[in-house]
């Protein structure tokens, strides 16, 4: 077993790691791919230290805050941060805990969970399964290619350039924003109390939609839905393509929209009959 | 000699990669594209000849294996390496620096691209309430394209950063090393090198609105006044 304790800008390299696990509690925290070793580096830190564990392939970092006096200690010394950067193998699993740290992951495979209490998580190219917990911290995706798994109070969630296997996400006030394809036989499915829901999907989806929303307004741009106004909830459902996939929004006062965009083809036929 | 490697840095780092275990070519290659996470990648052309001539040099050998051959340090290079172990230490920090930009450049790119995803949602969703699910769809074809002049934009603005980091880690090594090979004149010529490129960029990224023929008259005049200055006061030399 390894175990470091930083208080001072370094770099450290590793045999091999196949679980990264981090906590932090101030600062940035970036975690990227590499081929090649993987690696710490602490670029700025002030405050506590950092507790770096490297055993059997199991790398975990720690902003110590042990105990009574760790937390403490911590509510005077607010301005302790660290600024990490730690590259791993692409198919890592990763598990991150932030209370105001931000964070970046990219172009990781594996498993990537993260619970944050105020911090932004940004997450680039992350194709496997993601799990995010925030409080007020915004989760911004791009790129994603599997399922989904999102719970927030009041964060907002926003997937941008993707496909989806699944996305199941839960919110009070969070807005929930997504542009990605849904996956042949994905599964949506977005509850939120107050927040936004506003969802783009290509228009040749193939989906059995259900929007509702008690008192929020529904607007689809697919006319193969149908509203139900008298309803409580209101209603818009309907049966897009051959409806192999499916999706339902429930809100009770967020406004529920659903946008369509035209499929990549069709936009190239547009363009192409333009020149 | 390679964009993102001055000149000898690119040696040293060679002897650093076969310091950590003896490889073959295509592994060194494949190496330096991972820790520059794929923004400088070596081509075969660069990378052989200078193994070729550190081996020249003794500093490296070859054993052919499995009809590979794998270079190895001598005792020789591990000298060399050793000797140099201060400037080695400021080329992995310039690594380090980098990657660090690099994960806040995805970050700041993500954030781009959602918050003008967000803006054109919001456009796209009141259009739709406007116009029916048609407007949207139509409003949509239209934004696509701007979007994917966006998209080309931001990838134009990533191509230009990646020039300048590599345009700045040329200067930037360059320097270390006439600064430890020089004469001290070599290396005052250096720092003043870098005091006017620094100097350069200030002024040029500071017009904030448009630059017209007046602003560069002007910056023209001022400039041959503090030239004047530089030279009679500082320099001390006469016309």
């Amino acid at each position: 077993m390894a175990h470091w304790t930083i208080d001072e800008p370094t770099k450290i390299d590793f045999d091999g790691v196949v679980t990264l696990k981090a906590n932090i509690v101030a600062g940035t925290v970036s975690i990227l791919p590499t081929d090649n070793r993987p690696s710490l580096q602490v670029s700025e830190i002030s405050g506590h230290p950092l507790e770096v564990v490297h055993e059997a392939g199991m790398l975990s970092v720690n902003q110590k805050r042990g105990g009574l006096e760790g937390v403490l200690q911590w509510l005077q010394n607010t301005r302790g941060r660290a600024t990490v950067t730690i590259t791993v193998p692409k198919d890592c699993p990763v598990t991150l805990n932030l209370v105001t740290a931000n964070a970046v992951i990219t172009g990781l495979s594996g498993r990537v969970s993260v619970k944050t209490a105020s911090g932004d998580v940004t997450l680039d190219g992350v194709t496997g399964t993601i799990d995010a917990n925030t409080a007020t911290g915004a989760i911004e995706a791009q790129g994603v290619s599997g399922s989904v798994s999102f719970k927030s109070v009041s964060g907002d969630l926003a997937l941008a350039h993707g496909v989806l296997e699944s996305l199941n996400a839960h919110s009070v006030s969070g807005k929930i924003t997504t542009d990605v394809d849904l996956h042949d036989e994905g599964g949506v499915q977005v509850k939120t109390v107050s927040g936004e829901v506003t969802m783009r999907l290509p228009e040749s989806t193939s989906a059995e939609v259900s929007l509702n929303s008690v008192g929020g307004r529904i607007d689809s741009a697919f006319p193969e839905l149908t509203r139900e106004e008298r309803a409580v909830p209101k209603t818009v459902t309907g049966t897009l393509g051959d409806g192999s996939a499916s999706l339902n929004v429930n809100s009770v006062s967020g406004a529920i929209t659903l946008l369509s965009r035209p499929d990549p083809e069709a936009l190239k036929q547009e363009g192409e009959r333009d020149l | 000699m390679s964009p993102v490697f001055g000149h000898g840095r690119l040696r040293l780092y060679l002897l650093k990669l076969l310091e950590e275990s003896p490889r073959h070519g295509y592994e060194v290659i494949r190496l330096l594209q991972d820790r520059f996470l794929g923004v400088y990648s070596p081509s075969p052309g660069t990378i052989y000849p200078r193994l070729a001539r550190l081996e020249e040099e003794g500093l490296v050998t070859h054993e052919v294996t499995k009809g590979k051959k794998v270079y190895r340090l001598t005792d020789a290079g591990r000298a060399e390496l050793e000797r140099r172990m201060d400037e080695l230490a400021e080329l992995e920090d310039e690594l380090s620096e980098s990657v660090r930009d690099i994960a806040r450049e995805v970050q700041e790119d993500v954030r781009e691209t959602v918050r003008s995803l967000r803006e054109e949602l919001t456009h796209a969703a009141r259009e739709m309430r406007k116009q029916g699910p048609a407007g949207a769809t139509q409003n949509l074809k239209e934004t696509s394209q701007r979007q994917k002049e966006d998209w080309q934009r931001q990838k134009a603005y990533w191509k230009e950063q990646k020039r300048t980091w590599k345009e700045e880690w040329r200067h930037t090594w360059d320097d270390a090393w006439t600064t430890a090979t020089g004469t001290p004149e070599d290396a005052a010529r250096v720092k003043l090198d870098r005091v006017l490129r620094k100097f350069v960029e200030d002024v040029r990224a500071a017009p904030r609105d448009g630059l017209d023929d007046d602003q560069i008259t002007q910056t023209r005049e001022l400039l041959a006044e503090t030239f004047e200055r530089i030279r009679c006061e500082i320099f001390r030399s006469n016309a």
